[in-house]
């Protein structure tokens, strides 16, 4: 294995600190009201399966994370694996992870700013996404230790003050009111709420004995962060009246504040919110930038993407790039799509990720690679977290699951173009065109003759014509591109 | 640099912008901006709302495969100057 180029400085309390700083972030505080909605007080038991099946993979990432403590995380471990579209694959679910968190990063700041002042959710999240863009390019450190304390100690504070007010245990009764789907629905959209314990194993390369000290900052935060989000669902749900469980607009979190710590508590709990939402946001951003430069250093990407700021240092390509896509993102505004992206996105990486470690297992085992720690009761552990993971899959928001579709097919895409070449690519995007072109004919004749029964207005007419016209040409102009 | 060149880059500035067209387009129906969904409907004279997710990851498809072919045309035209 090759020698990490980075020093190895920090030590098992930083390692936490990394841990729990991907860990607790703005999800909790924006996530929770619509899984409330979703699963009623069965809430709790969507976070508890959450919190098992992220144990469940955090294991597999104790073990790849100390026996390859290199730069770069799970895609380094499918690129040692797999290779090819495999490790792509995996990249591409990270990237787009990163990028759904961040997003939701921008958008959850909006909500919690709005506790204070009447803004646009929309403009205030694509505003916080350009400021905090220019902030990047002129370069950023990772957010410290003190951010993730804040949003633990507000956490820790509402669930004493939650608990000392008194739980109506009448509140969880009954506790499938919404039914299983509903749970599991609840499960997907908060899942990406647990998922950020994995930033330890993007640290390795940096963390002394990491052999020992990943495997016990990913576990301690893994555990930490399920009781944690437990307890804050369990005081919310027991000081909110059953009427407003049916409200998908309802700020559970922030009322119940209110009710046990006063006006006071809510302001708290939406200042804590914004402090995790800029936590979220600049780590978020961080990842994104450093797995598409490893994206494009391995050439999957073009190389401009690896330039850097001659005065700053920083890769402001691969920033103002990856920000277009938030932007995009954060102009919708909606927090429940994002959440369902998000999770699904976690949910297959982690599936993936799992394969990986049997992979691993079985073709380099352990006098070829040395595994400072090994997952217990192999290979149920994994197994049962791929089949976890990829059954949730089914209940996430259609949509949301067409998102992703599109996204996965957009990675199959690239990746043709890197193995098949530019020539063929040309070729077969020529062919592609001249197929709509065939399409949108039919269409036209169709319609035209009355065989389908479907009113087309003369400018709708029109400007199908002229995308004919447009595709023909450039199906014709990419079929006979000149050979190189 | 040839017409073939200039031609390339004309269609794709067009092509591209037909697909950004198109995921906007897309967006705005799903999400029924502007309750743009009602004007659908009475110029077409179909119900979109029910097959919604299918026209949006159609239309969706279209402008991104739009957006990738023009911004090929668009890049031989960059390598022909």
């Amino acid at each position: 294995m090759r020698k990490p180029e980075t020093k190895r400085e920090l030590g098992l309390f930083y390692a936490i600190m990394i841990a729990l700083n991907g860990a607790v972030g703005i999800e909790v505080f924006v996530l929770l009201n619509y899984a409330i909605y979703l699963a009623g007080p069965g809430v709790v038991l969507a976070l508890l399966l959450c919190g098992i099946i992220n144990i469940l993979t955090m294991l597999s990432f104790c073990e790849l994370g100390a026996a390859i403590p290199e730069v770069g995380g799970d895609y380094t471990y499918a690129k040692v694996a797999f290779g090819g579209i495999i490790a792509f694959l995996i990249g591409w679910l990270r990237w787009l992870s990163s990028t759904f968190g961040a997003t939701l990063a921008a958008i959850g700041f909006a909500y919690m700013l709005s506790y204070f002042l009447p803004v646009s959710i929309p403009l205030t999240a694509v505003a916080v996404v350009i400021f905090f863009t220019l902030i990047s390019v002129r370069g950023i450190k990772e957010a410290d230790a003190i951010t993730v304390l804040i949003a633990l100690a507000t956490l820790s504070a509402f669930v004493l003050f939650g608990l000392r007010q008194g739980i109506k245990l009448g509140a969880f009764q009954p506790l499938t009111q919404r039914g299983l789907p509903g749970i599991f629905a609840a499960t997907v959209y908060t899942f990406s709420m647990f998922i950020g314990g994995r930033a330890v194993v993007a640290a390795a390369s940096r963390i002394k004995e990491p052999g020992k000290n990943v495997p016990r900052a990913i576990l301690f935060s893994a555990v930490v962060i399920m009781i944690l989000y437990f307890s804050v669902a369990y005081v919310t749900i027991g000081v909110t009246p059953q009427e407003n469980l049916g409200d998908p607009g309802f700020p559970f979190l922030t009322n119940a504040a209110k009710i046990f710590m006063g006006d006071v508590g809510g302001a708290l709990l939406a200042i804590a919110g914004m402090f995790a939402a800029i936590c979220s946001l600049t780590t978020s951003m961080m990842v994104q930038s450093a797995i598409i430069r490893g994206l494009s250093r391995d050439g999957y990407f073009p190389e401009f993407l690896l330039i850097r700021h001659k005065r700053f240092g920083t890769p402001y390509v691969a920033i103002i790039i990856n920000s277009a896509f938030l932007v995009l993102f954060a102009a919708t505004g909606v927090i429940e799509f994002i959440g369902y992206v998000a999770g699904f996105a976690a949910l297959l990486g982690f599936a993936l990720i799992n394969i990986t470690l049997i992979k691993l297992r079985r073709e380099k085992p352990s006098p070829f690679l040395k595994r400072p720690f090994k997952t217990p009761l192999y290979p149920f552990v994994p197994i049962l977290g791929i089949i976890m993971s990829l059954a949730l899959l089914v209940f996430i928001e259609r949509s949301a699951s067409l998102l992703m579709f599109e996204f996965i097919v957009l990675a199959l895409l690239v990746y043709y173009l890197r193995m098949a070449g530019y020539n063929r690519l040309r070729v077969a995007v020529g062919g592609i065109n001249l197929g709509f072109v065939g399409f949108i004919a039919l269409f036209l004749y169709l319609t035209e003759t009355e065989l389908v029964p479907l009113v087309i207005s003369p400018l709708i007419l029109y400007a199908l014509i002229f995308v004919l016209l447009v595709f023909t040409l450039a199906g014709i102009l990419n079929l006979i591109t000149k050979v190189r | 640099m040839g017409a073939r060149g200039i031609l390339a880059a004309i269609v794709g500035i067009v092509q591209s912008t037909i697909g950004a067209l198109a995921i906007a387009f897309a967006y705005i129906v799903n999400y029924d901006l502007f309750n743009i969904q009602i004007t659908v409907q009475n110029m077409l004279g179909i119900s979109v709302e029910e097959h919604m997710p299918l026209y949006f990851l159609l239309i969706l498809t279209f402008g991104f495969f739009s957006i990738i072919s023009g911004f090929l045309l668009i890049h031989e035209w960059m390598e022909s100057r």
